[in-house]
């Protein structure tokens, strides 16, 4: 062919090298081992490049190689990656970790937080002041320690490389303590048997603490005094992983030159750390003093919220034992006390009970509702306000029944009378019955001009000193006219056929009923009954006395005037 | 300065204790101190040309076997004595068997054999020919007296010597 023959003319005129440079092409071109492992490292590269910036097959492919590489090196040597990994790995491990501490500290939180003492609400304050979780604020209170010494040791060998202590302390031998420290670790760790990877990491004796951090070629030991601070051990890890990173080949090819190991200095002395009482923040006085503050209005309103509770409490018990008065409900309600009571009419006033004891009516919220008491003294005085008996009659109640003696017109007996069934509690009406000794006549008619006398004589009173039966002075010509008109009243009665019953009734001044009022008013009734039958023998046998005490207030008592007209004697006249 | 570990391995009773003793206080004490586990000492020595060394010494426990002693406390040493007691024949033995463990484990180590209790001499077990092949293997043999400090120096120069020259 021609082409063969112009090839074959060509190489002809090749020289020797061109013609071996030719056959070599021609072998390798021929030959299926062309691709030499030689000529694929020179072009594999260039290949891993390419492919990189093209697409991510050749990534894709790479995954199950390389995952298949990393688990074959954990297996045979798990020494060697977790080497390689130590100075990034570390800070991984310790932020989950942090993460980890941090929650459980703020679940502990949570449960001091409920505890209270003048410490903790300090610290309370200062958390709540701050943002500083209050766990860290308790540490930093209660632990107290110095770092005094660091060792730099090769891991290995227990040689010290290198050593800081705080200013004016020193260590004994520290080449020494360096070895003898390693001896005692390899010591416990054999003899617990530790598996590979764990270690001695803290020793104690007294108030010393040894805190030892581990790196692959060397550790980093410090001695403490006093509690360390959990912290101290995140500046120990930081300060062996940033060791490795820096002198990494100092490390791993240790020879026993510690000069080059100077260089680590400025590494080790942020391990001098401490925290000591005059390290302790001075006290702060402004927030002290807002917390005391605080404390004080808070005791003034809790001594305060006592008082008045206390004030309060022996008011309703006074209402609850107050005749009349029924206390249904009593409960705080807004910083006041709500009560719903029942009142009856004739009970005393709210406002008058609530005098005798140091409350405000302001601080009460008060539902009264009116209802009928089934109190004996109040059915009777329902019955005299309704009945209004005249002077001549006398009305007593007892066992559900009414009793009326005395004299009355026949109009008085057929219109009023018959309302005292229409009062709760009265089931029964007697006349001329026999219920009190001063009150057994009969209901009979008396004559005008007797009624008249009589009704004259209800209208008379007189009037005595504060707590005594001597009478005011001035008094004379009043009760010569009493005289007169008593003994009319017994001399037309007589005539008339009719016994008068002439009462004196003491009263006494004052809210309280007691045996002291009683026995004032009985003593004012008997001195005047003494004063009016003296030489008198036919008015002495009409004549009685009694003392009603405070129960029977002629006024209410609102002003001094009001209590001296109560200091008095009024008449009452019956008929028999 | 340069800083080297350097330990102290034979069975009990050869006087390893009294030799470092001697060694770093330069004093012998009549009273046997038998080691418990481990004990460290540290000499700083002038070797004149090949510098200054200070020399972190583990005295560790003597014990009858070798096997026994932890070999943690032999990692990253630079050197070490083998010492046997000259009056007891079983000790070269003894340490014999140590070498030839810590052969495979430690090759690159030097070491040197120290045959100690020379002060006793007439009372001696073992003859030159009894440790010949330590001389084979390369070993230095060192005949010394804790007690009247014959050889204690330079046994310790020795070995420092080789050390740093390793």
């Amino acid at each position: 062919m021609p082409g063969d023959r112009d090839t074959a003319e060509h190489i002809d005129e090749l020289d020797d090298q061109e013609r071996y440079n030719l056959r070599q092409l021609e072998k390798r071109v021929r030959s299926s081992s062309s691709v030499t492992p030689e000529a694929v490292s020179e072009v594999l590269p260039k290949a891993v490049l390419l492919s990189n910036g093209k697409h991510k097959l050749l990534t894709q492919a790479m995954v199950e190689t390389t995952e298949g590489s990393i688990e074959l090196s954990i297996t045979t040597d798990p020494e060697r990656l977790s080497t390689v990994l130590f100075p990034i790995i570390g800070a991984v491990i310790r932020k989950a970790l942090n993460r980890l501490v941090s929650d459980t500290l703020m679940r502990m939180n949570a449960g001091l937080e409920n505890t209270l003492s003048f410490r903790r609400i300090a610290w309370h304050f200062e958390s709540l002041r701050t943002g500083v979780p209050y766990i860290n604020i308790v540490m930093r209170d209660t632990l107290l320690y110095r770092v005094e010494h660091v060792f730099l040791i090769h891991k290995k060998s227990g040689i010290l490389l290198r050593s800081l202590s705080q200013p004016g302390l020193k260590v004994a031998d520290e080449d020494m303590v360096a070895s003898m420290l390693t001896a005692i670790r390899d010591y416990i760790k054999d003899s617990l048997a530790l598996e590979k990877g764990e270690a001695v990491t803290s020793l104690s004796a007294g108030e010393f603490s040894i805190i030892v951090e581990e790196g692959p070629y060397a550790v980093i030991a410090v001695i403490v005094r006093g509690a360390a601070d959990p912290e101290l051990r995140d500046i120990l890890q930081n300060a062996i992983e940033s060791l490795h990173l820096r002198f990494s080949q100092e490390l791993s090819g240790y020879s026993g030159d510690t000069d080059i190991f100077e260089a680590t200095d400025p590494y080790l002395r942020p391990c001098l750390v401490g925290r000591e009482k005059g390290d302790r923040k001075k006290i702060p006085v402004y927030a002290l003093a807002f917390l005391l503050s605080v404390f004080a209005v808070l005791a003034f309103f809790v001594v305060r919220g006592g008082i008045d509770s206390a004030r309060r409490g022996a008011f309703i018990s006074a209402l609850k034992r107050e005749p009349g008065i029924v206390v249904v409900e009593s409960r705080p309600a807004a910083g006041k006390t709500e009560l719903h009571l029942l009142r009856d009419p004739y009970a005393k006033e709210i406002a008058d009970v609530a005098k005798d004891y140091p409350v405000r009516l302001s601080d009460f919220v008060l539902d009264v509702e009116a209802y009928a008491s089934l109190d004996p003294s109040f059915i009777e005085k329902r019955l005299n306000r309704l009945l209004a008996p005249p002077p001549t009659v006398s009305l007593a109640y007892r066992d559900r029944t009414l009793y009326v003696g005395g004299w009355a017109s026949d109009d008085w007996r057929t219109t009023k009378l018959p309302l005292a069934y229409a009062v709760e509690g009265v089931d029964k009406v007697v006349l001329d019955a026999a219920p009190s000794p001063r009150s057994s006549s009969t209901v009979r008619a008396v004559p005008e001009n007797l009624l008249s006398l009589a009704k004259e004589l209800s209208t008379r009173s007189v009037n005595f000193e504060q707590d005594s039966s001597r009478l005011f002075s001035g008094q004379s010509r009043s009760i010569a006219d009493l005289k007169t008109l008593i003994s009319t009243i017994v001399t037309k009665s007589r005539a008339a056929g009719v016994e008068p019953v002439i009462e004196v009734v003491g009263h006494a001044a004052g809210t309280v009923q007691d045996t002291v009022s009683e026995q004032l008013s009985r003593d004012r009734a008997e001195r005047i009954r003494d004063l009016l039958a003296s030489g008198s023998p036919d008015l002495a046998a009409s004549l009685t006395a009694r003392g009603v005490g405070s129960s029977q207030p002629i006024v209410g008592e609102v002003t001094p005037d009001d209590k001296r007209k109560n200091r008095t004697v009024t008449f009452r006249v019956t008929f028999r | 300065m340069m800083k080297k570990k350097v330990c102290l391995l034979g069975p009990f009773g050869v006087g390893k204790t009294s030799l470092i003793s001697r060694f770093v206080q330069n004093i012998y004490s009549e009273k046997y101190l038998s080691t418990v586990g481990v004990k460290v000492d540290k000499k700083e020595l002038s070797l004149g040309a090949d510098g200054e060394v200070s020399l972190i010494i583990w005295d560790l426990e003597g014990r009858d076997s070798f096997l026994s002693v932890t070999d943690s406390y032999l990692r990253g040493m630079s050197g070490y004595l083998l010492v046997a007691d000259g009056t007891r024949e079983e000790s070269l033995e003894r340490v014999r068997e140590t070498h030839n463990l810590l052969k495979g484990l430690f090759s690159e180590v030097p070491s040197i054999l120290v045959v100690n209790k020379s002060d006793l001499f007439s009372d001696w077990k073992v003859s030159p020919e009894d440790y010949e092949d330590f001389l084979k293997a390369g070993i230095g043999i060192i005949k010394t007296s804790a007690k009247d400090g014959t050889g204690v120096e330079e046994s310790f120069t020795g070995i420092a010597r080789r050390m740093l020259n390793a």
